[in-house]
């Protein structure tokens, strides 16, 4: 499997999509620290995020509020479910089959390299709005919404769990693009069919009368994002998100178990 | 080692469209065995279940009398081949595409310069595969079979769309393969004459099943040879010929063909026509070629051959 791993990540370097995309990060985390730069001051923003405006540490909080319920996901979306479904569309997953590659082994390296994509985007984004806030504001301690003072030390770990949070979330959005993509015939349809239902799950959350439903199992980045932002952070709460996000790993692995949907 | 074969009442539905029907052969290892038939007879589904790509509804298949399935990741380490045209990453070089496969299925990279050298694609090895002909797509592909030293290669319609001089190259190439590596073949194509060069049997498909299955050369075997006249003047011969039993027709450009089943002795037909006055200038055995012998024998399963 590892040499699989190598050589998905190799494949990978060669696309100048996959460049593209980390470019097209990091001129999101320098657009989040300019258009934070515009707000600044407007009383719902400070309502949500907090009232120390003018601090470095709060755009990359505010581009993984505002970019993991859906953009992060697309991002991670168009990398895993292209994977297998891109592959069978351009003919090279028959090419594999045939020449004796274990599809087991390529599906969990597929897995492990989309999992390591939605890791660098988090970074990516995470540390160039970090950079620009930096730039633009300076780090320092602040308040949050709570009310209560947060040194630089207590941003950082702030900022640690959120990614640490995003990329779980991510890495469930990876591993159902995959699946979806293990089912797929063509690219677009996976990545057509994973938004889809991201789309779909994030409006039933809103619906009032499924609210007791999404808390119990559509967990939501937003939701939980507020809850490591609470000082301290709302430890079970964020438990039982990583155990909703650990079920549906653990629901998506069984699907592809039992159907086994690598050859026709 | 070559592989045996044998695939016992292999079914596929496509929903509830069968795409074929209670399939069975065998092949001896060593033996190459060539499919043809119409578009959409069911050719590539079988070579496509062959190659561990698709899963029969019903059936089996065995190499070496082990089933190909529930496991076909481990038979395929000893069968090389494509199914329509060979598929490799465009944006890595031959040489990485076959440095890949290789590695994945614990291959050497000296089998992958060897069988790059093989298929004289050592020159173009460090190229991006996007910017390969087509031709060189296929010798890669051939290639790529090759470096597992495989028992069973299977290949459909290996000269799909090869200019003449690739044809050519293509026809030596796969001609070289079987003498060298000894290795089962079966393939499918729409060129006969390939089949009839490179496989000892012929397996005869339409609408989903095997109509024949059997050495290449006993094919429509009661088809007869036929005796081709060019003479002067033609009517006249015609009519002696017809008044000798013969079931002679004219064949244009002032020749007669006669169906021959060896009954009379051909000297004397043709002294008798000399006797006669009539001006015989070429007198031509034919045999009916694999392709005719196919058609008619398609023609007389009711089969339409578009």
């Amino acid at each position: 499997m590892w040499t699989y791993v190598k050589w998905e990540c190799r494949r990978q370097f060669r696309l100048v999509r996959f460049w593209g995309s980390l470019f097209s990060l990091v001129l999101l985390g320098a657009l989040f620290a300019y258009g934070y730069s515009q707000m600044h001051g407007q009383a719902a923003v400070m309502d949500y995020v907090g009232r120390g405006l003018a601090n470095g540490f709060f755009v990359p909080i505010l581009a993984l509020i505002m970019s993991t319920s859906i953009m992060l996901p697309f991002f991670v979306t168009l990398f895993s479910a292209d994977s297998i479904a891109g592959e069978r569309q351009l003919g090279t997953w028959a090419t594999l089959l045939t020449h004796g590659v274990n599809p087991w082994s390529a599906f969990w390296a597929k897995w492990l390299v989309g999992l390591g994509y939605g890791i660098l985007a988090t970074v990516v984004l995470s540390g160039s709005s970090l950079m620009a806030g930096f730039l633009l504001f300076g780090l320092h301690g602040s308040a949050l919404p709570s009310g209560i003072n947060a040194a630089p030390g207590d941003f950082w770990r702030i900022l640690m769990m959120m990614m640490g949070y995003a990329v779980a979330g991510l890495a469930v959005v990876s591993t159902f693009a995959l699946i979806v993509s293990a089912f797929s015939r063509h690219a677009v349809s996976a990545i057509m069919v994973t938004m889809g239902s991201l789309i779909v799950l994030a409006m039933l959350g809103d619906l009032p009368f499924l609210t007791r439903v999404r808390d119990l199992f559509f967990t939501s980045y937003f939701s939980r994002i507020s809850d490591v932002l609470s000082y301290p952070p709302n430890g079970a709460a964020l438990w039982h998100g990583l155990v909703v996000y650990a079920l549906y790993m653990v629901f998506f692995s069984a699907l592809v178990l039992w159907f086994q949907p690598f050859r026709d | 080692m070559a592989i045996a074969v044998d695939v016992e009442g292999v079914t596929k539905f496509y929903g509830k469209t069968a795409a074929l029907e209670n399939v069975s052969f065998s092949i001896d290892a060593g033996s190459a065995l060539g499919l043809v038939g119409p578009n959409g007879a069911g050719k590539s589904t079988l070579l496509k279940m062959l190659l561990g790509l698709m899963r029969p509804t019903r059936g089996a298949i065995y190499y070496n009398g082990q089933p190909l399935w529930p496991d076909p990741a481990s038979a395929m380490r000893q069968v090389g081949g494509f199914v329509d045209t060979p598929r490799f990453y465009p944006y890595l070089t031959g040489r990485e595409n076959l440095m890949m496969l290789a590695e994945l299925t614990h291959g050497s990279a000296r089998r992958v310069d060897e069988a790059l050298h093989y298929v004289h694609l050592d020159g173009a090895a460090e190229q991006r595969v996007g910017g390969y002909s087509h031709g060189m797509r296929q010798r890669l592909g051939i290639a790529a079979a090759l470096m597992k030293r495989p028992g069973l290669i299977i290949l459909d319609e290996p000269e799909d769309g090869l200019d003449p001089a690739r044809l050519a190259e293509m026809r030596q190439l796969l001609g070289r393969v079987r003498q060298e590596y000894g290795s089962t073949l079966i393939m499918s194509s729409h060129v006969i004459s390939d089949i009839e060069r490179l496989c000892d049997r012929i397996a005869v498909f339409d609408n989903g099943r095997i109509r024949y299955v059997g050495p290449v050369n006993t094919l429509g075997s009661r088809i007869p040879e036929e005796i081709l006249w060019e003479l002067w003047p033609v009517e006249r011969g015609l009519r002696y010929l017809r008044n000798l039993g013969l079931d002679a027709r004219p064949a244009g450009e002032g020749r007669i063909a006669a169906v021959w089943d060896g009954s009379l002795d051909l000297g004397q037909v043709n002294a008798a026509l000399m006797r006669e006055g009539l001006a015989v200038r070429t007198v031509m055995r034919r045999t009916a070629s694999l392709e005719s012998r196919l058609l008619a024998y398609l023609e007389d399963s009711h089969v339409d051959v578009r």
